[in-house]
C-alpha cells in the first residue's frame, strides 16, 4: 500500500510521463539507445527521493526500448539493440506500405510484453528475494562468476574478447580500498583515486561518449525522413490473430530476461524463433508478418522487467540497463538485494507499480501519437543532438561529486569505449564486471575465511549448481565458435 | 580503414603489458591478517593472470578489425575528445554558460555546421537551456562562473 500511494503522487506521475516522452524520443533516434539515454540522464535523478528518480529512469527505459523498433520499422536502422529482430518484418511491412500497422502492432505487443513482464516481476521478485535471503558469501561468488560468464559468452559472440572485457571491469573494481583490509590498492598514490573508480563516469563515457565519438567520426544526419504514416484503427479479429505470440514471447522475454546478463536483447531474438516455429496457419515471417513483430516487440519489453529480477532481488545486473540502474539506488545509500524488500519495502513495490502504471500510460501516448513521435523524430537533427550529448554527458559526471577528476575519467573510458566498439570488444561485461568485482571478491575471501581454506564449499547444492552453469555456459559459446569456425 | 589482424595483436600486446604490470603491482601489497584470508593480492593476482591468459589467446587467435578511425573521421574524432579534455579542465573557472557556450562552437564546427546564425544561436540557446533545467530546477551542482552569479 505504502508503494502504491507513493507512486501515485502528482511528483512521480508526472516524472514517468517525463520518462515516457524522453524514452520515446531517445530511443527513435537511431544510435541513442535506451542505455545511453539512461546513462546520461542519471546524474540528474540525485536530487529526486529515489522511487521518483526511479520511475523517471524506468520511463526512460520503457520508453526508448518501445521506441526503438520506430527506425526499425521505418528505416530498417534499430534505434536499440532489442528492436533488431522487430527490423526482419516490421520494415518488411514498411516496404508494403503497412508502416502504419507495423506502428502500432508495436505499440500494443510492446505495452502487452511490458506489462506481462512487469506482473510476472511482481510476483517472483519477492518469492525470489526470500529465497536470496540465505544465500551467503559463496552463493553469491558463484552467481557474480556465472553472470559474468554470460554476459562474456552471449555478447558480439566472441568469447575471449567477452571474458577480457569481463575480466577487465573485474580488475578495474579493484581499484581504491579493498573491502576486508581496507588496503588501498592501485591508487599510485594518488586520493582521487582511494575511494575507486566512481561507477558512473566510466558508464557515461563507455555508453554515451563512446557513442558520440562515433557518431563524430561518421557525421551523417540520419533521419526518418520520407516515412508516410497513415491512419490505421485495430479490429478486433486483428488483434486476436496476434494475441498467441504476443503471450509465449512475453513469457520467453521475461524467462530469458531474467537470466543475468542477457536481457531483452536476446529475449527478442529467441522469442522470435519460437513464434516462427509454434505459429499456426500460412507464415511469412521475415517477409512482413504482422506476428513476427508483435512476438519481437513483447519479448523485448518482457525481458526489461525480467532483468529487473536479479537487480532487485541480488544485486546482479539482468542488462546493462539494469547495471545502470543500480547506479541509481547505490548513489542513494541502498543497496539491491533481499534486504531491498524489507528495508525498502515502498520502494520496492513502488517501482513494480509505477513500472505497470508506466507501460499503461506508454499505451495511451504510443497509440495517440504515432504520426506525433514520427514528425518529432524528423525534426531533431542529429548534427545538433551529439555535442547537445555530450554536454549532458560532461555536466553529468561532473555533478557526482563537482569534481574536473570525474570527466577526465569518463572521457577516458568513452576512449576506450570507442576502441573497444570499434575492435568488436563487447562493453557490457566490462560495465557488468565493475559492479561484479566487489560482490565476487568479498564473497570469494569471506567463504575462504568461513570455509577455513578449504573449497569443500564448491560441492554445496547452489554452488555447484551455479558452476556447472558456468561451465556449461563457456562451453556452449566454445562450441558455437568452433561450429562457426568449421563452416 | 582497411581491417586487418593488427588491431587485435597490438591491443592483445597492450593487455598482456598491463597484466604483468597488475601482477608487479600486487607484489607490493601486504600479507594476509588471518591465516586462512587470501589476502587483499590474491583476487587482483587471480585476475592478471586470467587477463594475461586471455591476451595470449587473442594474440593467438586475432580477428580481422579495423580499430583506427577512418581517414575523413580522425581529425573529428581527436578533435571532439581534445576539445572536451580543454572543456573539462576550464568548467571550474569559467563557469557552466561560458565554458559550455564555446565548447558546443567547437563541437558544433566539428560536426560540419558552418552557418553563423546555428553557430551562435544554438549553443547560446542549449546552454540557457541546459543551465535552467538542470542546474535551477533539478537543483543539480553545475560550475558557477561570474555569469551564472549575475544570473542567480
Amino acid at each position: 500500500m505504502a508503494g502504491l500511494e507513493a507512486v501515485l503522487s502528482f511528483q512521480v506521475l508526472i516524472f514517468i510521463v517525463l520518462g515516457l516522452l524522453i524514452g520515446i524520443v531517445v530511443g527513435a533516434l537511431p544510435g541513442i539507445s535506451a542505455t545511453v539515454g539512461v546513462a546520461v540522464l542519471l546524474p540528474f535523478t540525485f536530487t529526486l527521493e529515489p522511487l521518483t528518480g526511479m520511475m523517471l529512469l524506468l520511463g526512460i527505459y520503457g520508453g526508448a526500448v518501445y521506441a526503438g523498433s520506430i527506425p526499425a520499422i521505418l528505416i530498417r536502422a534499430p534505434g536499440t539493440p532489442a528492436s533488431a529482430a522487430s527490423v526482419m518484418d516490421g520494415h518488411e511491412m514498411t516496404k508494403r506500405g503497412e508502416a502504419s500497422q507495423a506502428l502500432t502492432i508495436s505499440v500494443i505487443a510492446s505495452c502487452v510484453g511490458g506489462l506481462l513482464g512487469v506482473v510476472a516481476l511482481g510476483l517472483f521478485a519477492p518469492a525470489l528475494a526470500g529465497f536470496a535471503l540465505s544465500f551467503g558469501p559463496a552463493e553469491y561468488f558463484m552467481l557474480a562468476i556465472l553472470a559474468l560468464t554470460v554476459v562474456a559468452s552471449v555478447a558480439e559472440n566472441n568469447l575471449i574478447k567477452g571474458l577480457l572485457s569481463g575480466v577487465l571491469g573485474f580488475s578495474i573494481a579493484m581499484i581504491g580500498f579493498d573491502t576486508i583490509q581496507a588496503f588501498p590498492r592501485f591508487t599510485f598514490g594518488t586520493t582521487d583515486l582511494a575511494a575507486g573508480i566512481q561507477f558512473i563516469p566510466v558508464m557515461i563515457g563507455l555508453f554515451a561518449v563512446s557513442e558520440a565519438i562515433l557518431q563524430f567520426e561518421n557525421r551523417q544526419n540520419i533521419s526518418l525522413t520520407g516515412s508516410v504514416i497513415s491512419r490505421f484503427r485495430p479490429t478486433f479479429s486483428w488483434i486476436k490473430r496476434l494475441i498467441p505470440s504476443s503471450l509465449l514471447s512475453s513469457a520467453i522475454g521475461f524467462i530469458v530476461g531474467v537470466i543475468p546478463g542477457t536481457g531483452g536483447d536476446i529475449g527478442s531474438f529467441v522469442a522470435y524463433n519460437e513464434s516462427k516455429r509454434f505459429a499456426r496457419g500460412e507464415k511469412h515471417f521475415g517477409e512482413g508478418d504482422p506476428r513476427g513483430v508483435s512476438s519481437a516487440e513483447a519479448a523485448k519489453n518482457a525481458g526489461t522487467a525480467g532483468a529487473l529480477v536479479p537487480m532487485l532481488t541480488l544485486g546482479i545486473p539482468g542488462d546493462v540497463t539494469s547495471a545502470i540502474l543500480i547506479g541509481a539506488i547505490t548513489v542513494h545509500g541502498l543497496r539491491p538485494g533481499p534486504a531491498l524488500f524489507t528495508g525498502s519495502p515502498d520502494l520496492v513495490y513502488g517501482i513494480f507499480i509505477g513500472f505497470f502504471i508506466a507501460y499503461l500510460i506508454l499505451l495511451v501516448i504510443g497509440l495517440a501519437g504515432i504520426k506525433v513521435w514520427v514528425k518529432t523524430i524528423q525534426a531533431v537533427p542529429t548534427q545538433y543532438l551529439w555535442p547537445t550529448v555530450m554536454v549532458l554527458s560532461v555536466i553529468g559526471a561532473y555533478a557526482l561529486r563537482a569534481s574536473a577528476f570525474d570527466v577526465f575519467v569518463m572521457l577516458f573510458f568513452g576512449v576506450v569505449g570507442y576502441f573497444m566498439i570499434k575492435g568488436g570488444f563487447p562493453v557490457a561485461p566490462l560495465i557488468i564486471g565493475i559492479i561484479l568485482g566487489p560482490i565476487a571478491e568479498s564473497g570469494y575471501r569471506r567463504t575462504m575465511l568461513i570455509s577455513g581454506g578449504s573449497f569443500d564449499w564448491l560441492l554445496q547444492p547452489i554452488p555447484l549448481i551455479l558452476l556447472i552453469l558456468t561451465i556449461l555456459s563457456v562451453a556452449f559459446s566454445l562450441l558455437r565458435t568452433f561450429g562457426r569456425s568449421r563452416r | 580503414m582497411e581491417k586487418s589482424k593488427l588491431g587485435d595483436r597490438v591491443v592483445a600486446g597492450m593487455l598482456l603489458a598491463l597484466a604483468a604490470g597488475m601482477f608487479l603491482y600486487t607484489l607490493t601489497f601486504p600479507g594476509t591478517l588471518q591465516p586462512t584470508d587470501p589476502g587483499t593480492a590474491a583476487f587482483p593476482r587471480i585476475l592478471a593472470v586470467a587477463l594475461g591468459a586471455l591476451a595470449v589467446a587473442l594474440l593467438l587467435r586475432p580477428n580481422e578489425v579495423a580499430l583506427l578511425p577512418e581517414k575523413d573521421g580522425a581529425f573529428p574524432v581527436v578533435g571532439i575528445v581534445v576539445l572536451t579534455a580543454i572543456y573539462a579542465a576550464v568548467l571550474p573557472i569559467l563557469g557552466f554558460l561560458i565554458s559550455t557556450i564555446l565548447y558546443l562552437v567547437g563541437a558544433l564546427l566539428l560536426m560540419k555546421i558552418r552557418r553563423p546564425v546555428y553557430l551562435v544561436l544554438v549553443p547560446i540557446a542549449v546552454s540557457i537551456t541546459l543551465f535552467g533545467l538542470f542546474g535551477l530546477l533539478l537543483e543539480v551542482p553545475l560550475p558557477y562562473g561570474f555569469v551564472e552569479r549575475i544570473l542567480t
